[in-house]
């Protein structure tokens, strides 16, 4: 194989992902809170990072491609609850340390991140936190008002208002270039 | 390996999503196209879409852009 095609990035060809010419499988976990506990602030325990991502890695999330796939979510912790991201397009400067120690400890053990830069749904803030901030509402909460129908045509608003879409502190073109912390 | 728009982005409620179906359908069209950013080049670009369950259970007419008829799933 030439070297050239060893790029390490995962591709798509037909139906299938490759990575390096070949067919690429993997077995994923999701890791919401990979964020925060590589944290060097009050949220995180890079002890227990360490610990779980050895873990994943003794029990085959490395097989058969021998590389994983963790699903990291980015740092919109509910603003009223966790108090990270409490203002729009604003994350917590230690929290993005916590995303660099996760990835560099993730990529010591040969695993890849699928990083999310959005939620629908109300556990991490997310589309429903970006609308409450963008008209002065308070967030729509299904889990206090147990009404997921009203929650879900709220959240989705989103998709229409420029103003709630500002709010996002991280875009993909943003993240790649952004130098490591550590 | 990712990055992912966002996570399990649904079109609107499970009673009737009609409201913000137009613009979801577009809003997925135009993500779509986000692998050629130059900035995230090397990584695959996903819109996150559940499939059945993201598009109202109508996946067909969300690929092909356009709005359904019916967007209740219930």
């Amino acid at each position: 194989m030439p070297s050239a095609a060893q790029s390490g990035f995962v591709t798509v060809k037909g139906r299938h992902f490759q990575l390096d010419g070949k067919p690429y499988y993997f077995a994923g976990a999701n890791l919401w809170y990979g964020m925060y506990l590589g944290s060097p602030g009050k949220t995180g325990d890079r002890a227990r990072l360490v610990q779980e991502l050895d873990q994943l890695a003794a029990q085959g999330v490395h097989e058969p491609a021998r590389a994983g796939h963790l699903r990291d979510q980015h740092a919109e912790a509910r603003g009223d609850a966790r108090g990270h991201a409490v203002r729009p397009n604003h994350i917590d400067e230690t929290l993005w340390q916590g995303l660099d120690f996760l990835l560099a400890e993730m990529a010591k053990r040969d695993m890849k991140a699928v990083l999310y830069l959005n939620n629908f749904w109300q556990w991490s803030g997310g589309m429903s936190q970006y609308v409450a901030w963008s008209n002065g509402k308070p967030v729509v909460d299904p889990d206090v008002t147990g009404d997921w129908n009203a929650f879900m045509d709220n959240s989705a608003s989103f998709y229409r208002e420029p103003k709630a879409q500002a709010g996002i502190p991280l875009r993909a073109s943003d993240n790649s270039s952004r130098a490591r912390t550590r | 390996m990712s990055w992912q728009l966002a996570n399990e982005p649904r079109p609107g409620s499970d009673a009737n999503a009609s409201p913000h179906f137009d613009v979801f359908v577009e809003v997925d069209r135009r993500d779509r196209g986000l692998h050629q950013d130059a900035g995230a080049a090397k990584q695959l670009v996903s819109t996150g879409n559940e499939g059945w369950m993201g598009t109202a259970r109508q996946p067909r007419a969300v690929r092909e852009g356009r709005t359904p008829r019916r967007t209740s799933t219930t």
